[in-house]
Order: C-alpha cells, then sequence, then structure tokens
C-alpha cells in the first residue's frame, strides 16, 4: 500500500531531517511510527503524502509514485496533521462539503459518510457553525471526518489522539480498527506509547531522521513493554 | 522595571519580531525602510506646515493654518482608527498575560500605551510642526505654544478610542450574527466611503471659503463644531472650549478603553448554530476551489477594502464622466483655450481609458491569495487538487471582481462620449483583458515572494513585498499601449490604441497563463 524506499531529505541550511528511511506499509496494516521531538516523523508523513518534496528515495503508494503522480497518490489517501489549521472562514458543513467535492463524492455518499461520522464523533451539532469558533479537539474531530469522506485506502495521521477528548480517542481507535479490518491501512505517528503498543500490528521507531526499529509490535517489543524499548533505543547511541 | 514597563517593552518587541523574516537581510531593510519611512512623512509633513503657516501668515490669517492641521491630523487619525476597528477587540496575547502574576489593569494599560506609541508618532510630525511654526512665524503667545503641545499629545487618543467602540460594536455582532464577516466588511466599507465623501466635501468647503476672503475663511472655523473647540483650545483657551475639547478626546476614549478592558481575556463567541440540518450541495472541484476563494475574500475585511477599491473607482468614474460628459472633464483641468481646442477626440478618448487602466492595474486579489493560504496551504497540497485549478480558481476571483465592472462601465462611457460601437468593443476588449493580466500577474508576483507566517492578515494585505510588487508589475504593464500611442501611435487614433493595447495585454496575459502552467506550477509545488 504504502512504500516508502531509501527516502532521505534535507532541510534548506543543510539540517539533516531523515535519512534513508525505508518502509513498507500493507494492506490491513496498522503502523505505528514513534520517536522523540524533532526526530523527523512528520518530515516522513509530509513526504509520504506529496506536501514536502525530497532528494532522494522513492514513495509510492498503491503503485503510484508520489513524485510522478502525485495527484493520483493523493486520490488514494487521506491526510490529518498535527495541527489541522482548517479554513476559518467555512462552517464545518462548508469545509465537508469543499473536500468532497475535491474527491467528487456524491451527494448522497457524502451525507452517508458525513451523518455516520459526525454522529459517531459528537459533532453534528455543529457542522453549521464557523469553524473559527471551533476549539482544538472540534477541529480535530472535523478534519477526522473529512479524511473518511472519500473511504481512502490508506490513512495517513499525524498525532491523531493530541486534544482529542477521552470518548473521541476511543470512538477513533474502534474506527482505525475497523477500517484496518476491511483491508484498508494507517500508518500514523504517535507519543502516545500505550496506544501504538495496544492497537498496532507493526511499529517503526525512528532516532535522528534514521530507523532504529522496524516490524510486527511483538517483535519490536520482545519481552519488553514498548515504552521500556523505547526509551532503551532511544537514549543509546 | 515595573511590570508594566517590561510589557510595553515587550509589546514593542513583538512588533519588531513580526518584521522579521528568516532572512536577515529582510530584517535588515525592514528597519532601514521604517526608520527611513519616519523621516521622509516627518521631513515633508513638517515642511508643509511650515510653508502653510508662512502662506497663511502672508494672507494675515494664520490661525486657519492650526485649524487646517488639526482637520489633516484627525483625518489620518480617523483612518487609521476605522482600519484597525476590525482586528480591535481583544488581544491574542491577553490569555497569556493573565496567567501571569500582573495585574489586568496593568496588561490591559500596556496594550494601550502601545497603541499609542504607534498612533502617536504620525499624529505629532503633521500637527507639532503646525503649532512650532504658528509660535515662531505669527508671534504667537507661549500659552498657545504649551496648548498646542498638549493638544498634540491628546490628538492620538481619538484613533485609539474609535477603533476600540467600533471593535466592541464589531465584535457584539459577530457574536450575534451568521455571515458576520460580511457585515463587518459591509460595515466598514460603508464607513471609510462616508468619510471620503466627508472628507472631499470639507475640502470643496475649505477651498471655497479661502478664495473668498479672510473674513470668510475664519468664520468658517466656526461651521465645523468639533474642529473648532479643539481650533479654540489652542488659539484662545476659553473655558467652554477647553471642556469641549477635553470632553471630546477623553470620554470616548475613556468609554473605549473601558469596553477593550471588559473584552481582554474573554473567550470570543463566534456565531453558533445548534441546528442538525445540514445542506450536501455538489460542485466541481473547480467551483468548489472559486467557491472557497469567494468565502475567504469576503471573511476578510482588510481583504475586501484593500482590493474592492478599483471597482469601486471604476464605478464612480463610469457614472461621474457619465454624467458630466468628457468636455466638462477637459474644462474642469483649467487647460488655456488653445490647448483644449488641440485636444483631439481620439486622444481624449485615451486619456478616458488610462483613467480607466490605472485602477484595476493596481490592485489585484491575487497578489496576496495564496499567502493568505498561510497554516493552511497543507489542505491544497495534501489534496488531489491540480495546481492549474488551484490557480484558476485564485485569478478567477479577481477577474469577476474586476472585468464585468470594467466591461460595463467602457460599454457606459462609449456610448455616452458616441464611440462607435467597434470603438465600444475595442475599448471593454482593452479593460477585460487588462484585468485578466493583472490577475495573472499578482499570482505570479506572490508566487515569488509568498509570505506564510503571518499573525494577522494585514501583514499580508497591506504590508508584504508581494502586494507591492504586484502593483508595480501590473502598473507598468498597464503603462505599455499608452506610453507607444503617446509616443508613436497617436495618427492611428483610439482604434489604434485598442489594437496596440490588446495586442500587448494579450501577449502579456498569454506569457502569463503559460508561465503559470509551467514554472508557475513547480514555484507552486516547491512551496
Amino acid at each position: 500500500m504504502l512504500v516508502i524506499d531509501h527516502l532521505s531529505k534535507t532541510y534548506p541550511g543543510g539540517k539533516i531531517a531523515v535519512r534513508d528511511l525505508s518502509i513498507t506499509v500493507e494492506g490491513g496494516d496498522l503502523f505505528g511510527f514513534i520517536g522523540q521531538n524533532g526526530a523527523g516523523k512528520t518530515t516522513t508523513i509530509k513526504s509520504a503524502v506529496g506536501i514536502l518534496p525530497f532528494e532522494s528515495g522513492e514513495i509510492t503508494i498503491d503503485g503510484h509514485s508520489v513524485k510522478k503522480d502525485p495527484v493520483t497518490c493523493k486520490k488514494l489517501i487521506a491526510y490529518l496533521p498535527d495541527n489541522p489549521d482548517l479554513y476559518d472562514a467555512l462552517t464545518g458543513i462548508q469545509y465537508l462539503n469543499f473536500i468532497s467535492d475535491i474527491f467528487r463524492v456524491s451527494k448522497e455518499n457524502r451525507a452517508e459518510r458525513i451523518g455516520r461520522y459526525a454522529e459517531l464523533l459528537e459533532m453534528s451539532t455543529s457542522l453549521n457553525t464557523p469553524i473559527s469558533s471551533y476549539s482544538h479537539g472540534m477541529k480535530q474531530k472535523l478534519a477526522l471526518i473529512s479524511a473518511f469522506i472519500h473511504q481512502p485506502k490508506l490513512l495517513i495521521l499525524d498525532e491523531p489522539f493530541v486534544g482529542l477528548d477521552p470518548k473521541a480517542a476511543f470512538t477513533l481507535k474502534t474506527i482505525m480498527k475497523e477500517f484496518c479490518e476491511q483491508g484498508n491501512a494507517i500508518f500514523f505517528s504517535t507519543h502516545v506509547l500505550e496506544v501504538a503498543e495496544k492497537i498496532c500490528n507493526k511499529i517503526a521507531i525512528i532516532k535522528n531522521g534514521e530507523l532504529i526499529a522496524c516490524g510486527a509490535t511483538d517483535e519490536v517489543r520482545g519481552t519488553q513493554s514498548l515504552e521500556e524499548v523505547f526509551l532503551e533505543l532511544t537514549e543509546h547511541e | 522595571m515595573s511590570n508594566f514597563i517590561i510589557l510595553v517593552k515587550n509589546n514593542c518587541l513583538v512588533f519588531w519580531g513580526s518584521l522579521k523574516t528568516r532572512k536577515k537581510g529582510r530584517y535588515a531593510a525592514s528597519g532601514v525602510l521604517m526608520v527611513f519611512l519616519l523621516l521622509f512623512v516627518g521631513f515633508s509633513m513638517g515642511s508643509q506646515s511650515v510653508i502653510t503657516t508662512m502662506a497663511l501668515v502672508e494672507e494675515g490669517i494664520p490661525q486657519l493654518s492650526i485649524f487646517m492641521s488639526l482637520m489633516s491630523a484627525l483625518t489620518i487619525g480617523i483612518l487609521f482608527g476605522l482600519m484597525r476597528a476590525a482586528n480591535a477587540a481583544g488581544s491574542k496575547d491577553a490569555e497569556l498575560l493573565l496567567s501571569l502574576p500582573v495585574g489586568r489593569v496593568t496588561a490591559v494599560c500596556s496594550k494601550v500605551i502601545t497603541q499609542y506609541i504607534f498612533d502617536a508618532p504620525l499624529m505629532i510630525m503633521i500637527f507639532a510642526p503646525t503649532v512650532i511654526a504658528y509660535y515662531v512665524l505669527a508671534g504667537a503667545s507661549t500659552g498657545e505654544l504649551v496648548r498646542g503641545l498638549i493638544l498634540t499629545l491628546l490628538l492620538p487618543l481619538i484613533p485609539i478610542a474609535l477603533s476600540y467602540l467600533l471593535g466592541a460594536i464589531l465584535a457584539y455582532l459577530q457574536e450575534k450574527f451568521k455571515m458576520t464577516s460580511i457585515i463587518t466588511t459591509g460595515i466598514l466599507m460603508m464607513l471609510v466611503v462616508g468619510y471620503m465623501f466627508v472628507n472631499f466635501k470639507s475640502s470643496s468647503i475649505l477651498a471655497g471659503v479661502t478664495d473668498g476672503g479672510n473674513a470668510s475663511a475664519l468664520g468658517m472655523i466656526e461651521k465645523f463644531a468639533p474642529l473648532s473647540w479643539l481650533t479654540h483650545f489652542v488659539l484662545d483657551g476659553s473655558v467652554l472650549p477647553v471642556i469641549f475639547s477635553l470632553l471630546m478626546l477623553i470620554v470616548p476614549f475613556y468609554l473605549g478603553v473601558w469596553l477593550y478592558a471588559y473584552a481582554f481575556g474573554r473567550p470570543k463567541n463566534g456565531y453558533r448554530s445548534n441546528s442538525k440540518v445540514v445542506a450536501y450541495a455538489q460542485r466541481s472541484p473547480r467551483k468548489a476551489l472559486l467557491d472557497k476563494e469567494v468565502k475567504r475574500y469576503l471573511a476578510c475585511s482588510i481583504y475586501v477594502f484593500n482590493t474592492a477599491f478599483s471597482p469601486l473607482m471604476l464605478i464612480v468614474i463610469a457614472a461621474v464622466l457619465t454624467v458630466i460628459g468628457p468636455e466638462q472633464l477637459i474644462s474642469s483641468m483649467k487647460l488655456p483655450i488653445e490647448a483644449q481646442a488641440m485636444i483631439s477626440r481620439d486622444f481624449t478618448w485615451v486619456i478616458i481609458a488610462a483613467g480607466f487602466c490605472l485602477f484595476p492595474a493596481m490592485t489585484s486579489t491575487t497578489a496576496s491569495s495564496i499567502s493568505l493560504e498561510g497554516k493552511q496551504l497543507w489542505i491544497l497540497k495534501a489534496h488531489p487538487v491540480r495546481t492549474e485549478d488551484i490557480f484558476w480558481s485564485k485569478y478567477m476571483l479577481n477577474i469577476l471582481l474586476l472585468v464585468p465592472v470594467s466591461v460595463l462601465s467602457s460599454i457606459f462611457i462609449g456610448v455616452r462620449v458616441q464611440m462607435s460601437p467597434l470603438e465600444v468593443v475595442g475599448f471593454a476588449a482593452v479593460l477585460a483583458l487588462l484585468g485578466i493580466l493583472v490577475s495573472m500577474l499578482g499570482l505570479i508576483v506572490n508566487l515569488f515572494f509568498p509570505r506564510f507566517d503571518w499573525d494577522s492578515e494585514t501583514a499580508v494585505v497591506k504590508q508584504s513585498m508581494s502586494v507591492l510588487m504586484s502593483m508595480l508589475a501590473g502598473f507598468t504593464a498597464a503603462c505599455i499601449p499608452f506610453i507607444l500611442y503617446f509616443t508613436l501611435l497617436q495618427k492611428f487614433g483610439f482604434l489604434g490604441f485598442c489594437a496596440a493595447a490588446i495586442v500587448i495585454y494579450g501577449g502579456l496575459t498569454a506569457g502569463s497563463y503559460f508561465f503559470l502552467k509551467t514554472a508557475g506550477r513547480k514555484l507552486f509545488e516547491a512551496l
């Protein structure tokens, strides 16, 4: 589904954000991507989504190159940034209609999907309200609803649990599991190791732009908790 | 150092920091530009005041210099207040300040004083030189000088009061009504247009009265009640004008600051709807993008302010010319009769066309439309949208705003001055093409000079390099056919001018379109 092959990304000024990183996410995977602040998680995610250009390596989504065929790739995925800045000038429903139009979702399908996810995330009564009055969590929920509108094959989420209330976080975990059970995949970054340990079938750990562990959760973790493994790997050079 | 001083210093540092960009050169350039502007404005205002006072001393009516200078200072002050009103209620860092061990009064006062520090220099530069020149050149008393200087320091309270009062009203409306951004923009537009009208009227009255003699000029001061109080505050210091002046300056200021303090730190409650009934409208991606651009445009008062000026002026010019006719226009220029006789019909039309081309060339929504994506740029970049469609939606907004008005205005004027149908079509085509060209040029310039790290839309819409460069590019492009006409093509008449302009604007538009499709696309993708 998602293949990141020897990705390297250097920012202007010479800072190497990601170095020779390779990850493969397959259909059905719920893939957790963890690392310290500034390790290169968001850079990797933004490169995979086609927001950030990268100088070497290749990223493909369902066989399509992000570099060569970005629009096709973007049709297959949905992306949720860590801090979703949405169009404040629009109401919630206007934003969802905008995203539906971009993905050419029919009126009937968008009504059904928006209605379902808005109900699940308790946003139904806020959709006619301007986004400018939303809290961070509400913006996060709205961005989540927009991510499911076109039924993507791959969800790429950057810190999706930040700002969500406990109920919404639980709902999201349930939605994520169901989504992957249908053969789709999710690649997400998180700092909440308990969540990653509990719901992910695969995990990758990144440190200073380099992958230091990657594989099935049980293999990465071994007999220890994910927290212990993470601290051990990230503390030692 | 007291908390108050620390907060004021911090407010100034935050402002200075907002000018900073990652590039050191631009940071230094901003500083140099600001100092240069301050010196330039200060020098020109000061010298203008001295010249005016000298002239009025010779006429025997030096008192009028105080009156006129007050009018200029208030004009600038009121405009400042109006332009700032939309963002005046509350403060972005209010919660942070209130969480610190700093009193609420201290925090609010620091904000008000900072605003005073920003407003005061320009108003002082307008009024203080007149007061000093009046004292030196007209032999005024020390009392007049002292009262003049006191008034100089009190004048900046007016824009602060106005922005806070109007800001509180707009914040109230935003809480109570849907579509508040449009309401806010509408109210501010009406106020600014009303203000321009009053300003124009008072200037013409002033010009008429000064032509009428000294007694009439001095008598006229009494006709402008609030201004006459302030003038008498300086000139004679009599009790009633002093009381009225202080009331006029201090009461609105106190009320405005009180309202500002009341809103400081309180959550801004936007309009909320609990309705579960939602409308699902299906459009093509292009239409959805354009719709988003329109909503974004209407939601930002300062954006509308800055860019609706051109179409508005086109309508005004068209209306004025339709009513008075070109003959009246030429006679109002007060040219010698021989010169008027030499002006041909076609020459007049080209002059009219120049007037019509000037405004569309000066402003464009596209000059800041990429920058205005700001932190939301990820939405366009992460979704399957073709860059061409993004560009299309952006320049189409400006085209929709400009071209229909331009075409209709040109048709009205063409018919009024009895152009032939072919000439009317040519004139309309010139204006339409220029509208399209300026829209594309603005977008290209913004791709070269994007700015995403803004806190206030004003920084992008009014103060960005892109807007400045776009204005320059639009103006230069618009001038080319006129230069050609006046140097080489006069013998071909108005139709010759139209043909040249169509070829030039058309060629530049085609070039711009091609640039956007190729290099422009790459520039956008690299953002």
